[in-house]
């Protein structure tokens, strides 16, 4: 999964696959369109998600995102928010780059010791709340 | 390819129509590419250069949407090439993303190959 957010502009890009050609289509949402693969319009490969900072409980509740994937979304958030890089959002949850890395594209089983950390580092963050 | 924050380097700056030069950095095109893999720097600059519409967005603050013209496609009907550009200040964009539609979205036209603004 790869997520990406731009604060300037509030679009947000979620891609649950790389490497398969898709094409975008219009959801029932006005601010969300998906991509389906060309080879079966049924397979949802990402999503485009204009207003995402207002969206945001559309994208957490309604795109069908395991919890994992959530808390991905959550992070990128988050940290873009903050204008601050993987680099340096690895340091404040005391986790490697790489690990950091795997946890914003929903590859990485979280540990609780990591878990507490985040809440306790971001226990102000709305978005937090409404992913646990 | 991974490309780390301190990596991330200007590819190329695109004349745009109507004036916009449009950065193209390098983690940008990655993950145009990552998520859509008929993405090409080939795509993006004829879009840029010679699009059928440019389309600012009625949603996102400062995005201009760079359309090709339409092609037919029998399981889609007519697919664009849509070049997503970030206007950062006067004169000056930069790629979002870039990927195939099968819509125009709406908002302001600011320019129609062929035709009056």
């Amino acid at each position: 999964m790869t997520i990406k957010y731009n604060l300037k502009t509030d679009l947000m890009y979620i891609h649950f696959s790389s490497g398969v050609p898709n094409i975008q289509m219009k959801t029932a949402h006005e601010d969300v369109s998906k991509f389906v693969a060309k080879a079966n319009k049924n397979q949802i490969v990402g999503y485009e998600i204009e207003n995402a900072s207002k969206n945001m409980d559309f994208i957490l509740e309604k795109l069908g995102l395991s919890r994992k994937q959530k808390l991905a979304v959550g992070m990128c958030f988050i940290r873009e928010n903050k204008k601050k890089s993987q680099k340096e959002f690895s340091t404040i949850i005391n986790v490697s780059e790489s690990t950091y890395k795997s946890i914003e594209k929903a590859e990485h089983n979280i540990g609780f010791d990591v878990l507490d950390i985040i809440y306790d580092q971001f226990k102000k963050e709305e978005v937090l709340h409404k992913i646990f | 390819m991974e490309i780390r924050d301190d990596e991330n380097k200007r590819i190329e700056t695109v004349d745009a129509v109507g004036g916009l030069k449009v950065e193209i950095w390098t983690s940008d095109f990655q993950h145009a590419l990552e998520g859509h893999p008929e993405v090409t720097l080939d795509r993006i600059r004829q879009a840029l250069e010679s699009p059928g519409q440019v389309i600012e967005s009625q949603k996102s603050n400062r995005v201009c949407l760079f359309y090709s013209i339409g092609v037919k496609d029998r399981e889609f009907g007519l697919i664009y090439f849509c070049v997503v550009v970030g206007v950062v200040r006067a004169g000056k964009g930069k790629l979002e993303t870039a990927y195939e539609t099968s819509y125009i979205k709406n908002g302001k036209v600011l320019f129609k190959k062929g035709g009056p603004k």
